[in-house]
């Protein structure tokens, strides 16, 4: 048996006693007499009343703070871990905790005490069952307490209720996972349609040319034998027919754009630009147009699509001011928030600030075929190339002052 | 003698626009069209005299212009014989194929018939009215 009492020195001072007794019988049952043993306590209940001390302190916070005492049997038991796990004060102590809690434990018990014996804490999560049966999960701190002579006293366990935490994790982690898949989807109905858009474009130019073809040599060779209104009609049979060509190559052009392999390497831009200038200055004799491009402009860019995209804005900028007196075009860069930004800008016609973000979509042009001729994939084209350069653009212009496309390379 | 160019396409439409765009150089010469792989080969072997030229469509049902081709090169009578491989398509792929089946130009059906017919003037250039040494 043993008791804990509380004896009365000599001197007068109190010191807490743990006596043990053990009661030694004879054959017949008959208790012949007692041996006791008395063990002086007093470092051990000091310990122990410190720790409960500290852990009435803590009754304020919201976590579960436990002090697990030999045996692992619950010495305290605060407001917090009443709230967290339903049992009273009353019902939880004296209990063994991992019996009261069925705690699931992410190792095998007897590891998990060596390894608080060598580390004297352990932090983990936790399964544990609420006293109406629900289950959660805890994140769970143990410090391991000793008294003066270094016995173990107890086990300071604080345990914070992370149910909700793991499964907004886990959420997130669906949804993630989610969003991945879709990914995934998306790009393969994206290929799916480029390889349609490419199959369809490239069945439609037989019949087209078929249509073109004919057309014109309707009107090389029988043109005479149409009276004036057999001629008009013909005449914009072959329009019609030239603008389906132009829009199934233009189809054609992008969808190449889209499934090529991009290769980054140092691109002198400057030299680009000025070459095709040069060609531009080459097939349009007549015109005088002052351009100023940039020298030393390079980046880390592909350098075909560069030239493509190059190619398009600066032939935009070329016949937009095809009707402008002192017609002006530079292509140049700036620094804007540590980032490189370059610009083709001329001074032409310019266009309606309002459309700007309609430019770039395929076939939308801002500008008639009478005023300028056009199907409206270029600027779409551009976009596609920057895109894919990790790069942004975007246009400002004015009617009838001029417009500036600006872009990145990523 | 008038040298003939002997057209093989599938593409009936094609051949016509073909032989328009050919009439329409005012050179001298005798068209013949065959609508498949198999009767361009028979006409090739029926005649006395071999074709000066050959334009020939890459894409056809059954036998294509790659099969027509090879065909062609490996019969000694025939091998000599220029071959235009004509196409619709715009895949660099193709023209490296038919350049590697012993194709001696790659040429592609221009949609605007101007460049169409500059395109066959220059192939004429090469092929007929030189005579420059092609093999």
């Amino acid at each position: 048996m043993r008791y804990e009492k509380e004896y009365i020195r000599k001197d007068g001072t109190h010191v807490p006693i743990e006596l043990l007794v053990h009661v030694v019988k004879d054959a017949e049952e008959k208790q012949l007499y007692y041996y006791s043993f008395l063990t002086d306590i007093t470092e051990r209940k000091r310990a122990e009343e410190a720790l409960r001390a500290q852990a009435e302190l803590l009754s304020l916070a919201h976590d579960a703070i436990i002090v697990r005492g030999m045996g692992d049997k619950i010495t305290f038991w605060n407001r917090g871990a009443e709230e967290t796990y339903g049992w009273t004060q009353d019902e939880a102590r004296g209990r063994v905790a991992h019996d009261l809690l069925k705690t699931r434990f992410p190792k095998p018990l007897l590891e998990l005490s060596a390894e608080v014996a060598e580390k004297e804490s352990w932090e983990g999560e936790l399964i544990h069952t609420r006293k109406d049966g629900r289950e959660i999960v805890v994140d769970s701190r143990w410090a391991v307490q000793r008294d003066m002579s270094g016995h173990q006293v107890g086990v300071l366990e604080i345990n914070r209720d992370i149910t909700d935490r793991k499964k907004a994790e886990a959420d997130v982690l669906t949804l993630s996972e989610g969003m991945a898949a879709r990914n995934l989807e998306l790009e393969s109905s994206n290929k799916d349609m480029e390889s349609f858009i490419y199959s369809i474009s490239h069945d439609l130019r037989a019949p087209i040319r078929t249509m073109a073809g004919f057309a014109k040599i309707i009107k090389e060779d029988y043109a005479g034998k149409l009276d004036a209104q057999g001629q008009d009609y013909l005449g914009r049979i072959l329009k019609g027919s030239a603008k389906s060509t132009r829009l199934i190559d233009d189809l054609l052009r992008l969808s190449k754009i889209s499934r090529q392999e991009i290769d980054r390497i140092g691109v002198n831009l400057s030299n680009k630009a000025s070459k095709i200038v040069e060609e531009l200055r080459e097939t349009n004799h007549e015109r005088n147009v002052e351009v100023v491009v940039q020298e030393g402009l390079t980046a880390s860019a592909d350098p075909r699509l560069i030239e493509i995209a190059l190619t398009n804005l600066l032939g935009n900028a070329w016949k937009f001011t095809s009707k402008t007196e002192n017609a002006w075009i530079e292509f140049a860069s700036t620094q804007q928030c540590g980032k490189t930004v370059y610009h083709v800008r001329d001074n032409g016609a310019g266009f309606d600030t309002t459309y700007a973000e309609k430019m770039f979509l395929p076939f939308h042009r801002l500008h008639s075929e009478s005023e300028f001729e056009g199907t409206g994939i270029g600027l779409t084209i551009v976009e596609r190339i920057i895109h894919r350069h990790g790069g942004q653009v975007y246009a400002e212009g004015e009617v009838g002052k001029g417009a500036t496309i600006y872009f990145t390379l990523g | 003698m008038q040298p003939t160019i002997l057209i093989i396409d599938d593409n009936e439409d094609d051949t016509l626009i073909t032989k328009v765009a050919l009439s329409k150089t005012g050179r001298d010469f005798r068209m013949e069209v065959a609508l498949s792989g198999e009767a361009g080969l028979a006409l090739v072997r029926r005649e006395k005299t071999p074709p000066k030229l050959i334009l020939l469509d890459l894409k056809m049902p059954r036998m294509d212009g790659i099969e027509v081709l090879r065909k062609i090169r490996d019969d000694e009578s025939l091998s000599s014989i220029p071959v235009v491989m004509v196409t619709n398509s715009n895949l660099e792929s193709d023209e490296q194929e038919a350049v590697k089946a012993g194709a001696d130009i790659f040429l592609r059906k221009a949609t605007d018939l101007d460049q169409f017919k500059k395109d066959i003037e220059r192939i004429l250039d090469c092929w007929i009215d030189t005579n420059a040494p092609h093999r």
